[in-house]
Formats: C-alpha cells, sequence, structure tokens
C-alpha cells in the first residue's frame, strides 16, 4: 500500500496528470494574482524566492507548456477545476486556451561554470546568456513537439523594432531557430564541457553574446494550432530559471540586470532558494574575488521587480494561518490518492487527528499535587493566597475547563511569580501574605508553560491536532508531508485493524517527536554536523529558560542585534556558513528587523523537527538575547 | 555486435604482481618520471614512494597536490603535512600545489583548477607520467587523467607512457567518512553531453557504484536524476567478489529502502564487478552500453551515467569506460569535508593491495604512443 506522502516533491511526478491531482491551487491565488491583476507577474522579472520545499519547483512546473495542456485537456474534472481556476485568474489560461508558451530551465549545473572561464566579465556574461536563451528556445520547442505542433507551423513574432537581431536568431521561421538554437547550444557546451577553456581568440562569435532570442521576440505563433480548432494562436514566451542560487553572486546580479530591461517582452521568472545571507551577506564573503563586479546604476527594485517570497511573506500571523489552509488542502488531495483512506473518504487530516488533551495518569497526578502542596509550604505562601490564585485559574478558559494537571502546573508557576513579586515587601515589612507588586494573571503563556513543564516532567502529550502538524512545518510543503506521512501510516494500520481512524493525542505526540528527531538526525547537507550543534547548543538554553519555575519565557529562538548579524560574515566567516546552511535547510528560520525593547533584533528561529525533537513551544516570538561571539562559541564547545 | 575496445587487452596488474612490476619497470635505465599525487591526510599518500628506486627519486618531478576544503579538521591537516614531508623528503624535485575544491561561494572547481595545473606542465623529457590517485578525490584524479589522455594521444613524435595507480584498503576507505556538499555535478570534463538538447530524448541508465554510507549522496543524485527523466533506468553496481565477502548482501540491507521502493531495482539489473579489477567493470559497462545503443538508436538513443564513489580501484574501471566512451556522463556528489577514524585507520591489519594500469604509451602502439589499430 503506497503511502503517497512519502513522494517527496511534486516534481517526482513527471507525469502532468498525477502532478496536476496533487497540487493545492491556494498559494497560486494568493501568491500571484496579485502582481497578475496589477500586470507585472509576466511583464516584469519575477523573483520567488523560498528554502527548499517551499513549492518553487512545483509553482513553476505548473507553468509549463505541458502542465497547462494537461489542464485544459480535463476541463470538467472537479480534480483541475480548482487549479484550472487558480490559472485563470493568473492569466496563464484565458477562454479555455493556454496564454503563454513557460518552459523551466534548472539552473544546478552548466551555468555557474562560465564563471571559472579566464575571459573578462562581459564575454562571460554574454556566453551565460547566449546558453540561456538558446537552451529556453530548445525548452519551448520541445514543450511544442509534445503538444504535437511542427516547427513548420511556428512562426516567431518579433519585436517591431527588433532590427537585425532577428537574422541572428535565424529569422521568423520556428525551424530556422530551432536550428540555431541548436547550434548555439552546441558551441557553448563545447566550451563549458572543456577540460581548458580555450583562448578568448578561439571562441565563436556566435556564443559571445550576438544571439539574443529574448530581445527579439514578442510572441511565438503556431499558424494551425489543434488546440484552438486550427486557428492560429499567439502564446507568450515565459522562461523561468529554477535554483538560480548556484550562479555566482556577480552572475546572478549581471542576468538579474539582464532580464530586468523593459524593452525585452518575453516573461521571466528567476526561483532561487530563500536565504537571507544571499545576496546581502553572502555577497561579503565572496567580496574578494569580484574585485570588478559591475554596478548597475538605475535598476531599481521596486520599478523594474517582483519579488514573492514563497516563505516568510507579509505578517507572520497572516502567514501561519495562510499556510495552514493551503497544508490542510495539501493533505486533503493527497489522502484521496491514499488506496485504502481515500476510498474510505477518510481524507479532511483535521478530522483524523484528535485535539483532545491527554491527562497524565493518576499516580503521577498524585505526585504532582504533592510537588505543588510542598512548594507552597517551601516557598511559604498561605492558603488564602492558594486559593486566590486557583480562582484567577479557573477565571482562564471557562469555556473548555482545563485538567487537573494543567490547573496544578499553572498554580506551581505563579506560586512562584507570586514570591518573586513580593520578594522586597516581605523582607521589609515581615508581612505573612504580601501583596504582589503587580497583580497575577493566568494567561496563555502561563497555560503554555505549564504545558510545556509536564511535557518535559512526564512527556505529557504535547504536539497533537492538525494546527500544531501545520505549525511544526516551518511553513515547509515538504516538510509538511514528511511529518504527515508517520501519521497517514499509523492512521492506516489502525484502520486495516478495525480500529477507528482517529489518531490520540498521546500517539500524535510519540510519533512527531520521533520524526522531528530523525529529521535531524538524517540531515546530510553542507556543515549538517555544525549545524546539529548549532541548533542543539541553542535549543538547550531554550529548555532550560522554559523549564524555569515561573515559566517567564517558552523560547525557541536566539536573537542577536541586527547590526551583529550583518557583521557576522566579517566577524566569523565559518558561522556565516553555518548559519547559511542552516537557513536553507530549514534549520532555522531567520527574522530579520524584529523591534523589540526599543532595539532591532535579527531572530534565529529554530525550525519545526528541532522544536519537535527538543520539547520547545511552536508558538513564535520567544526568544534568548545573545550575540554572535556566543553562537560562534557553542560550535567551539560543541567541538571539544 | 561488439564494439572494439581501447584496453581490451589491457596491461594492468594488482597486489603484490603490482608492486614487482613496478619496482623492475622504474628500476629500467633511462626512466623518467613525472609523478602526481596527493599529499593528504590518507595514510596512503606515501605508499607509492618506497616503489621507486633511490636514483630515481631524486630525479623524479613530482607534483604533490594538497586538495583545500573549507574549514578542514586541525588533526587531518597535521597528518597531510605530516604525509607531504615524508614525500617531499623522498623526492627532492617535488613540488606541492594546493588546489582549492570550493570557490568562496561553495561551487565545485577542484577539476577544473585541477586541469588548469597540469595545462603548465611540461613533458619535455619525460618517459612516464605516473597519477597516483590513492589520496585523490576522484573530482580531482579524473580531470587530470582525461588531460594526459587527450595530451599524449594528440602529440607527435614520441610521447611518454601514462600509468595510473591506486592503492586498494577497504578497511581504511571504511574509517574515512565524508561530509557532501549539495552540489549535484558531472565531474569536470566528464559531462558527456549531459543537459543537451539532443540528449533530451535519449533512455538513462544509471549505474550507482554502491559503497557504505553513501545513500544521502547516491539519493541525491538519483532525485536530480528523476527530476529528468521519471524512467530512469538504475543498475546499482555491487563489489563481488570483495575482500570482505558479506559486502554485498551488507550493501543490499543498507540500500534495501532504496532499492525496493524510490529505485525500482530488478533483482536481475544488479551488476557485480570484481573489487579489486577495473578491467571486470570496464568491459561489464561497455558491454551493456553496445546493448543500449542498438535498442534505443531509433528512440532517442541511450545516456549512461555513472557515479563511482565506492572504492578507487572500482572507480578505476567507471573511469576507463567513460574514457572510451565519451558521451558518458559521470555525476558526482563532491565532499565539502572528511573526518577520519584516526584509530581504525591507524590499526590497518590488512595490507595495501596496489592497482596498476597503464593507460597509454609503448605497451599499445608503434613506440610512438600511437595506439594499435583493433583488428
Amino acid at each position: 500500500m503506497e503511502n503517497p506522502f512519502y513522494r517527496r516533491a511534486t516534481e517526482q511526478l513527471r507525469d502532468d496528470e498525477a502532478f496536476l491531482s496533487i497540487v493545492s491551487p491556494q498559494p497560486l491565488t494568493y501568491l500571484l494574482k496579485r502582481p497578475a491583476e496589477q500586470g507585472t507577474l509576466f511583464d516584469r522579472i519575477v523573483l520567488f524566492r523560498g528554502a527548499p520545499g517551499t513549492g518553487k519547483t512545483t509553482l513553476a512546473r505548473l507553468f509549463e507548456f505541458s502542465a497547462l495542456r494537461a489542464v485544459l485537456r480535463s476541463t470538467g474534472s472537479t480534480d483541475y477545476e480548482a487549479v484550472a481556476g487558480a490559472l485563470e485568474e493568473c492569466g496563464a489560461i484565458k477562454d479555455g486556451l493556454p496564454m503563454i508558451l513557460g518552459c523551466r530551465l534548472p539552473m544546478e549545473t552548466d551555468y555557474r561554470d562560465f564563471w571559472e572561464f579566464p575571459y573578462s566579465e562581459s564575454l562571460k556574461s554574454g556566453m551565460l546568456f547566449s546558453f540561456i536563451q538558446a537552451r529556453a528556445v530548445l525548452a519551448w520547442f520541445r514543450h511544442l513537439h509534445v503538444a504535437g505542433v511542427s516547427d513548420s507551423t511556428v512562426t516567431i513574432v518579433p519585436r517591431a523594432d527588433s532590427g537585425s537581431g532577428l537574422e541572428t536568431i535565424g529569422g521568423t521561421s520556428g525551424t530556422a531557430m530551432l536550428e540555431r538554437a541548436r547550434e548555439v547550444e552546441r558551441a557553448v557546451y563545447e566550451i563549458v564541457g572543456a577540460l581548458v577553456a580555450p583562448n578568448e581568440a578561439d571562441i565563436p562569435s556566435s556564443v559571445t553574446g550576438t544571439y539574443r532570442p529574448f530581445d527579439v521576440i514578442e510572441r511565438i505563433e503556431i499558424t494551425t494550432s489543434s488546440l484552438n480548432q486550427g486557428k492560429p494562436l499567439r502564446l507568450l514566451p515565459l522562461v523561468m530559471l529554477d535554483d538560480a542560487h548556484w550562479l555566482h553572486p556577480s552572475q546572478f546580479e549581471a542576468m538579474r540586470h539582464w532580464l530586468a530591461r523593459r524593452e525585452l517582452r518575453i516573461a521571466r521568472w528567476v526561483l532561487t532558494r530563500f536565504d537571507i545571507l544571499q545576496p546581502s551577506e553572502a555577497l561579503s564573503i565572496v567580496a574578494d574575488d569580484r574585485t570588478d563586479r559591475p554596478s548597475y546604476p538605475g535598476l531599481s527594485a521596486s520599478r523594474d521587480e517582483e519579488t514573492i517570497l514563497l516563505q516568510g511573506w507579509g505578517q507572520r500571523k497572516d502567514q501561519r494561518n495562510t499556510f495552514r489552509r493551503m497544508a490542510r488542502d495539501m493533505a486533503h488531495r493527497y489522502l484521496e490518492k491514499h488506496s485504502l483512506l481515500g476510498t474510505r473518504r477518510l481524507v479532511d487530516i483535521g478530522s483524523l487527528l484528535s485535539e483532545e488533551a491527554e491527562q497524565i495518569s493518576n499516580s503521577r497526578l498524585v505526585e504532582l499535587a504533592k510537588h505543588v502542596a510542598s512548594m507552597q509550604s517551601r516557598l511559604k505562601v498561605t492558603d488564602a493566597r492558594r486559593a486566590e490564585l486557583e480562582a484567577t485559574i479557573n477565571e482562564f478558559r471557562k469555556a473548555a475547563a482545563l485538567t487537573e494537571d494543567i490547573r496544578l502546573a499553572m498554580l506551581a508557576i505563579l506560586l512562584h511569580r507570586y514570591v518573586i513579586r513580593t520578594k522586597s515587601q516581605a523582607t521589609l515589612f515581615g508581612d505573612e501574605d504580601p501583596e504582589p507588586s503587580r497583580p497575577l494573571v493566568a494567561n496563555q503563556g502561563v497555560y503554555e508553560a505549564a504545558r510545556l513543564h509536564l511535557l518535559h516532567r512526564f512527556e505529557r502529550p504535547f504536539y497533537f491536532g492538525a494546527d500544531d502538524l501545520c505549525d511544526a512545518s516551518s511553513e515547509n510543503a515538504e516538510l509538511f508531508l514528511q511529518l504527515s506521512a508517520i501519521l497517514v501510516d499509523t492512521i492506516a494500520t489502525q484502520v486495516i485493524r478495525s480500529k477507528p481512524p482517529v489518531l490520540d493525542a498521546g500517539t500524535q505526540h510519540r510519533l512527531l517527536r520521533e520524526r522531528g528527531r530523525r529529521i535531524v538526525e538524517a540531515w546530510n547537507f553542507p556543515y549538517a554536523d555544525k549545524v546539529r550543534k548549532l541548533v542543539t547548543g541553542i535549543a538547550r538554553k531554550c529548555v532550560e529558560t522554559t523549564l524555569q519555575p515561573n515559566g517567564w519565557l517558552t523560547p525557541n529562538g536566539y536573537g542577536v542585534l541586527q547590526s551583529d548579524f550583518e557583521s557576522l560574515a566579517g566577524s566569523n566567516s565559518e558561522l556565516a556558513s553555518v548559519v547559511q546552511f542552516a537557513v536553507a535547510y530549514n534549520a532555522v528560520l531567520v527574522v530579520p528587523q524584529y523591534e523589540c525593547k526599543n532595539k532591532e533584533w535579527c531572530l534565529l528561529e529554530l525550525g519545526g523537527p528541532v522544536c519537535l525533537a527538543e520539547g520547545l513551544t511552536l508558538k513564535r516570538g520567544g526568544f534568548l538575547e545573545g550575540t554572535t561571539a556566543e553562537l560562534g562559541k557553542m560550535l567551539e564547545e560543541s567541538n571539544g | 555486435m561488439m564494439r572494439n575496445r581501447k584496453w581490451e587487452p589491457c596491461v594492468y596488474h594488482r597486489g603484490s604482481h603490482a608492486d614487482a612490476f613496478l619496482r623492475d619497470y622504474l628500476a629500467q635505465v633511462g626512466r623518467s618520471v613525472l609523478l602526481i599525487a596527493g599529499a593528504g591526510f590518507d595514510p596512503r599518500s606515501v605508499r607509492i614512494a618506497p616503489l621507486f628506486p633511490e636514483s630515481l627519486q631524486q630525479a623524479t618531478r613530482a607534483i604533490l597536490i594538497r586538495e583545500e576544503r573549507p574549514n578542514p579538521v586541525a588533526e587531518l591537516v597535521a597528518r597531510a603535512v605530516h604525509h607531504r614531508d615524508q614525500l617531499m623528503a623522498k623526492f627532492p624535485l617535488a613540488r606541492e600545489h594546493a588546489i582549492q575544491i570550493f570557490a568562496r561561494d561553495n561551487a565545485i572547481i577542484g577539476g577544473r583548477e585541477a586541469a588548469k595545473l597540469m595545462t603548465g606542465q611540461s613533458l619535455d623529457g619525460i618517459t612516464d607520467v605516473f597519477v597516483d590517485m590513492s589520496a585523490l578525490s576522484i573530482g580531482v584524479a579524473f580531470p587530470i587523467i582525461k588531460h594526459f589522455i587527450d595530451v599524449l594521444s594528440t602529440m607527435s613524435g614520441p610521447v611518454a607512457n601514462l600509468h595510473v595507480i591506486a592503492c586498494h584498503n577497504p578497511q581504511i576507505d571504511d574509517a574515512v567518512s565524508s561530509n557532501p556538499s549539495d552540489t549535484v555535478a558531472p565531474i569536470h570534463g566528464f559531462r558527456g553531453g549531459w543537459g543537451l538538447d539532443e540528449k533530451s530524448r535519449a533512455a538513462i541508465l544509471w549505474m550507482p557504484q554502491l559503497g557504505r554510507g553513501k545513500r544521502p549522496v547516491l539519493s541525491r543524485i538519483f532525485q536530480m536524476l528523476r527530476n529528468v527523466q521519471e524512467d530512469t533506468v538504475v543498475c546499482p553496481i555491487l563489489p563481488f567478489p570483495s575482500s570482505q565477502p558479506r559486502l554485498p548482501d551488507e550493501l543490499i540491507e543498507e540500500f534495501a529502502e532504496e532499492l525496493q521502493l524510490a529505485w525500482s531495482v530488478d533483482v536481475r539489473d544488479l551488476i557485480y564487478a570484481d573489487e579489486k579489477s577495473p578491467l571486470d567493470l570496464y568491459r561489464t559497462i561497455l558491454r551493456i552500453d553496445d546493448a543500449r545503443r542498438r535498442v534505443f538508436a531509433s528512440v532517442g538513443g541511450s545516456q549512461i551515467i555513472l557515479s563511482p564513489l565506492g572504492s578507487k580501484a572500482l572507480s578505476l574501471g567507471a573511469l576507463m569506460a567513460a574514457l572510451e566512451r565519451d558521451d558518458f556522463t559521470i555525476l558526482h556528489v563532491e565532499a565539502i569535508g572528511y573526518t577520519l577514524d584516526a584509530s581504525r585507520a591507524d590499526s590497518v591489519a590488512v595490507p595495501d593491495e596496489l592497482v596498476h594500469i597503464w593507460l597509454h604509451g609503448d605497451a599499445y602502439g608503434d613506440g610512438h604512443g600511437k595506439e594499435a589499430t583493433q583488428k
């Protein structure tokens, strides 16, 4: 029985129909509708940024010509209806016809190599751009071929001012243009693949920047299109440069500038990993070897570019709510594909994960009650004061009664807070039941701290319910699938054994914590060992603070002053690299320019799997104040 | 029909035969050697030196390559320095060259740097070029070997012989673990048309060499291949016969999830290759390629992808196949750093076994370095 949640990324599903059936249209509408309505989505360079697993490639694949065709082929199918609607809202489909001819170029291999050539920067850039353009043209034609469109029925609609540029790309004939693109690709490839780069004088002129189809093409026309009942179909070419972070920062800047030019008529998207150290801090790391890097005056990010963040967009609360909606929708689609659960219509992840809290066992409850009583005695708190604090706790959450264990844990926290707030009065006047300097209230913070205390003391289930599952995923779709997979497996097992399909809180908690630990243990990206040391160091400090008896803070992050963080690349390059990879692989989420206590902080928030593994809150905002020097020490201490 | 093969027959030795042959060969009068070797932390760095007679040691031009990776462990650096000093003492004319494996933006540049370094080396008066890849990573060694093959094949007049040596010791291999980078890329010079439009319809066959602890790396390579072609066929290479008879079984167990689920490997697709015999794997790969070329010729062609990540001796077989058919791609994930279990490495009980392959020169041709035409 295959669990579709184990299929790591939608990019692995090469079959368009299978791919489309699991794509959630929510992010499309949320992210792309506004720029589409404003007319910027296909009009200027659009920069998409997100960590691995945030759906960059999925998004790009959705706009490839073959995926659009698959959507149109299946009009009427409820599976694709929502996706088709979202694509129509984005302007990729209109009146049942595709409007764009999209292709995705993965930038992982080949392109970075140009930077190593011993040529001038302009020549290197010229070759890179020729290569990208040739491959884009070839990819567009590949999509057309798959759609059954022959080269001879394709013509280029050039820009009115294209001039002699048209000749350099082979003219308006599709066949000639394709042939020319092949020649250019082959010529550049030979240089890239050569063991030693040839002399500059030996490079053919065709690959040095004269080949510029992006400057020439306005539309690609299919003269007799079966998609349009034999009538002509004009398509807007779209090139999507996926994983462009593999380029050298200088190459990336040059390419960004090149694609930002307003005179280009084709649509162009650049998808990169979200990484706070790139390009700003990472650029300073490589500053030494880019003395001749050109600057690009006149390029205005706001006017010439559209930036879309796939993770960390908008208000932080909005992010959570939006991701929860998207993740539930995604889970619904995946559960529908599950051979056992889908057929039984068990497709709502929310109703399969119980949100009913589980109390600790009676014997442990007695132990806890004794502990609180002895604490009260040790802290010299009167029974009357205790009763008052209990009344405060009863006031909190009147609607949903608190379980006894939580009430006791909250009481323990309030007892400690009471002592702290009465310390000065008691010493000066010897009052047996002094009033606290500030009134004590049982609020959400005390409740959360109490739950965490019970988690660490009695392993009381803390992580359960669909919202916790979503929050533990750090707004990352792939992580969500990884965490969900083990829960779905267990639900399926229960169904097979004729048990109720709903997973209780204890089982969810245990499975999620195990999964979190396994994910952290399985990290194998660069500097993974050091990242593990860093996040473990931060997490241990957070746990230490979380377990303070007065529960004053439940942190899951580490804050350094923004200025301190910005100088990290220069002050500790190793730590900068470790943080860079920690961010890139979701071990840590960086929250820059966070205002708190009249200071500007940069928060390193621990990723969901680390919080699960270490037993930290999934709520945001709590952080320990520190410095990058202390972070560096965590690496050194661990090393020793 | 089988095509002519470049190294069929091949001059090749291993174990005590390799030692004996090299001692005799290097003792011949008139030998003038260019030695390229790694001066790294790997204890096998110094294995080759004693095979050179003392007079030849004095005259040998040695290029000792130090592979530089970011933030190395101090103990490994100390070991590398120790090995370098030992080699320098044996070969007074030796020069040490550092090669940056990664650029500052973490791009892999080691292979390109190695090829650049070799381009500047004169072969005047050299009778034999020895590349000892025992302590070199394949991302550096393969481009170097390819460079010399290319240069020697196109030179006119008397040219040098090219020998490749690898020191095989699975126990040391097990003591070294690598931290992989996050980039899957073809080894420099071994792209084999990867990514070209004309190859876009080719049926991909991936032949990964399985090795202990290589699961994450091979999974990453596979993921990349699957993104290109969903029905990529996988034929894993297992070392058998092997110095550890249970090794293939252990590898099947280690890779069980991949073999059964992700890669969907049919049991008939497993390739067994003699762990110590590069030629066994070389012949197998070419035989498979010959068959596939015929089958897929009319439907977009065939593309073979190799990932030789296990033992060095076996990886030589993959190298030879890729040198012969220049449309093979070698996909690799470079190590960003290494860790060495020093106690294990220092207490290796099994002696090293040398593998020597004479790749080019007198053994194959007309005395001028030209290879004999196959009948």
